[in-house]
């Protein structure tokens, strides 16, 4: 089957995707910008490295504006697929793990638009899935912790890494679901390259809020 | 305990099949048996489900999309001695009952009503639903006793005299304690 793949550049989606690939064609990648103030400052600088992620998987990728408000960022969704229909997917793959609220409305989306909707990571254990992404050769950086501690914040997620969440794992939700923390894929099996930062810094919001923000980075093949 | 898989494409079974192993592997031995293995026929479904000696059964649910599971022939279940069916898995027992399913699509979180004395659950809950069809509760047929309720839909019956219990909704993601109750179960 034809598939588009829900992408974000972080651990999860770049799993599904991988998941996708063995059995479906990936036709298309889509991803959501968000459009907010705040978006643009602590989430713009990972979200628009998608562009750089799609040229390493060579996967064409479709970027939609995303509104911050319910009714716009579901317009958003619906418009997206729908490009991602024309591209030829048939089903719409995510990396969803345990928020029935965007299950619901990826499954309402896509039954509206006819799509299949495939989420293999759904209820997955959270350390698992930090533990596959690390045995696949996943390279995988924190670019926003919420609640966790800064010193997580640009390191690669590896075996210590995941020891040390889950010392915390009663403090924390360790897939960063729900903002715990947000994770940017600079290499797995399927790039043909590997990302490179090259200049970042550290912005902080409030409290053990900060975000890694990207300026300057490179494909290297 | 034999977890049977109704899901047309495998990427599906990591979403309706593995959440349900996780949680029942706990308590017994599993095996997983796919209805499509070979091929789409009515035969593939009923063959691999013969000769299989498993006395308890879950059927697992699948897409919202993928329904033809419906035309084949689950006719050697009949044989199991305590089965649960989640979601497609309760469309399969109502069809082999001969209850008529009517169009109910529902997606999203629901409050549950629990209207009758069972052992999978004791109170009201909410619970995830993801189907396009479903018993109504004005018509079901005598031998099935309807155990919960969401709005005018059977969310969850047995049917009498028999381990045979159907879910409408995905117990797996809210509920774990429904498939876990249903693992302690005793074999008469």
């Amino acid at each position: 089957m034809n598939v588009c793949v829900l992408y974000s550049g972080g651990k999860d989606s770049n799993l599904a995707l991988l998941k996708a690939v063995k059995e479906h064609e990936v036709v298309c990648l889509l991803s959501l910008k968000p459009e907010s103030e705040e978006s643009e400052v602590f989430h713009y600088p990972n979200i628009d490295l998608t562009e750089l992620q799609a040229k390493a998987l060579d996967m064409p990728l479709i970027r939609v504006r995303c509104p911050n408000d319910e009714r716009g960022s579901l317009k958003a969704l619906k418009e997206g697929l729908k490009r991602a229909k024309e591209m030829g997917a048939e089903g719409v793959v995510t990396g969803a793990i345990r928020s029935t609220y965007q299950a619901t409305r990826f499954q309402r989306v896509c039954d509206e638009l006819d799509l299949w909707c495939f989420n293999p990571l759904w209820l997955r254990d959270e350390i698992s899935i930090l533990r596959e992404i690390v045995e696949l050769g996943f390279q995988t950086v924190f670019v926003r912790v919420a609640g966790l501690s800064e010193r997580f914040l640009g390191r690669t997620i590896d075996v210590k890494v995941i020891e040390e969440l889950e010392r915390l794992k009663n403090y924390v939700n360790p897939a960063g679901e729900g903002g715990e923390y947000e994770t940017l894929v600079l290499y797995m099996p399927l790039f043909r390259g590997r990302i490179e930062i090259l200049e970042s810094e550290v912005l902080r919001r409030s409290g053990e809020d900060a975000t890694l923000v990207i300026r300057k980075v490179r494909l290297c093949f | 305990m034999l977890l049977i898989s109704v899901c047309r494409y495998r990427l599906h079974e990591e979403e309706f099949v593995r959440p349900v192993k996780e949680l029942v592997e706990r308590f017994d031995d599993v095996e997983v048996v796919r209805i499509r293995e070979s091929t789409e026929s009515e035969v593939s479904g009923s063959e691999s489900l013969k000769g299989n000696s498993k006395d308890k059964a879950v059927i697992c649910g699948t897409a919202l999309k993928d329904f033809d599971y419906l035309n084949f022939d689950f006719s050697p279940l009949l044989n199991f001695r305590c089965l649960l069916g989640i979601c497609a898995g309760y469309q399969i027992l109502a069809k082999l009952f001969s209850a008529e399913l009517s169009a109910v699509k529902k997606i999203g979180v629901y409050g549950v009503k629990a209207v009758k004395q069972n052992p999978l659950f004791k109170s009201d809950f909410r619970a995830y639903f993801l189907h396009r069809l479903a018993l109504k509760a004005d018509s079901v047929p005598q031998e099935f006793e309807v155990l919960a309720t969401q709005d005018e839909e059977v969310a969850a019956f047995r049917v009498a005299d028999r381990e045979f219990y159907g879910v409408s909704f995905h117990p797996e993601v809210l509920n774990p304690e429904i498939i876990e109750n249903f693992a302690k179960l005793r074999v008469r």
